[in-house]
């Protein structure tokens, strides 16, 4: 079984403890939580702090190595209990999950998602639902290999540029409020995405994730934790 | 019950058809047909690291009368060269026959990568010390005619 299905393996299982945290959260509000007044982050500055933890840390064993993905976002409150959000995104590393042809391929990529984020909790600041539209732009590099029992493999390059997608993603995410300037997201998120070209099966698609095996309809789900900090 | 051998026959169609649609992900191959009095013993290929594609090699059989018999052979061409040399060992002689292409790889949707066989005009499509040869480029493979008398 490769590595990244072992990984996603455990998201259902974050996907319900998520659910029940945000379903069984804080009902009562206590002196804490009415100082606290999460619903006042007005504007807010965030990174991902986990998306490139996996290749780092388990190195081969993990699907993308030498993996920089970058997610700066932007959240602004529009109204009480809802937020815009925009995320760009940079992604750049090397998938090492074989398919049947290309043994390595090395991606390189942007996308950004822009859409509303709902609270869910009553506007208690804990749990948001959100939407996002997504475009995103990919090339490839790597190397091919057609198998030659008799007389040997055959090896080439090979390069796609230009390779762009658009689609949708939905999230669901959890707030924990460490300060009154600092917040950690956790995220669940379920990415579909569509390509407008491209003749190769990319591996990893910049904006969904490990897509292995799909085409030109590209489907992707994670989890991930964003740190935010309060600007407003 | 009929219902599942009409899903599974419908399935080999589809798949059969999938796989003529992506070519060669491996080594083509090359289909000969010998006519002529000789019999091989075996058969092999300049530059070949595994000789398990030449053996076993098919039984010949009779032509329209005895002094000659059919044999029909499919060995695969080099990917590593534009060119392929087959040497034929019988009793008495070694017979070799180059075959001479171009090669093609290219991506294709929902395949990777597949290779391609053409024709390589620009050079002499084969040459051989059997007596009459004839190449003829089809779309997934090259078949080579042998008249040996």
């Amino acid at each position: 079984m490769p590595s990244s299905l072992r990984t996603f393996g455990l998201i259902p299982l974050l996907l319900c403890g998520l659910s029940i945290h945000l379903c069984a959260g804080q009902s009562t509000p206590t002196p804490d939580t009415v100082a606290q007044r999460p619903y006042l982050h007005q504007l807010s500055l965030g990174l991902d702090v986990f998306k490139s933890v996996p290749s780092v840390v388990l190195g081969k064993y993990y699907f993308i190595t030498n993996a920089a993905i970058i997610e700066p976002v932007l959240r602004h409150r529009t109204r009480r209990g809802h937020y815009n959000q925009l995320l760009l995104g940079y992604v750049r590393g090397t998938s090492i999950e074989p398919s049947e042809t290309i043994a390595r391929q090395q991606v390189q990529g942007w996308y950004l998602k822009a859409g509303p984020d709902w609270d869910i909790t009553r506007r208690r600041g804990y749990g948001y639902f959100g939407l996002s539209a997504v475009v995103a732009g990919a090339s490839y590099r790597g190397t091919f290999r057609i198998p030659g029992r008799t007389f040997g493999d055959y090896e080439g390059p090979f390069r796609e540029r230009g390779n762009l997608a658009w689609g949708g993603e939905f999230t669901l995410a959890r707030n924990f409020y460490l300060s009154d300037r600092w917040m950690l997201r956790w995220l669940f998120r379920g990415t579909v995405l569509r390509r407008t070209q491209g003749e190769l099966r990319p591996h990893y698609y910049p904006g969904a994730g490990y897509t292995l095996g799909m085409y030109r309809r590209l489907f992707s789900y994670g989890s991930t934790l964003q740190l935010h900090y309060r600007l407003r | 019950m009929p219902k599942p051998i009409l899903l599974l026959a419908l399935l080999s169609l589809a798949l059969s058809g999938c796989f003529r649609d992506c070519g060669w992900q491996e080594e083509p191959l090359v289909h000969i047909e010998y006519s002529g009095p000789k019999t091989f013993r075996s058969v092999s290929a300049l530059g070949a690291r595994d000789l398990t594609a030449f053996e076993p090699l098919p039984a010949p059989k009779p032509g329209s009368d005895s002094s000659y018999h059919r044999t029909s052979y499919s060995f695969p061409l080099s990917l590593l060269a534009d060119s392929t040399t087959y040497l034929f060992f019988s009793d008495t002689r070694v017979d070799t026959l180059t075959i001479h292409y171009q090669r093609y790889f290219y991506p294709k949707r929902g395949c990777d990568f597949v290779a391609k066989i053409r024709a390589n005009w620009a050079k002499q499509v084969h040459s051989s010390t059997f007596k009459e040869v004839t190449v003829e480029f089809y779309d997934y493979y090259p078949k080579v005619s042998i008249k040996d008398f």
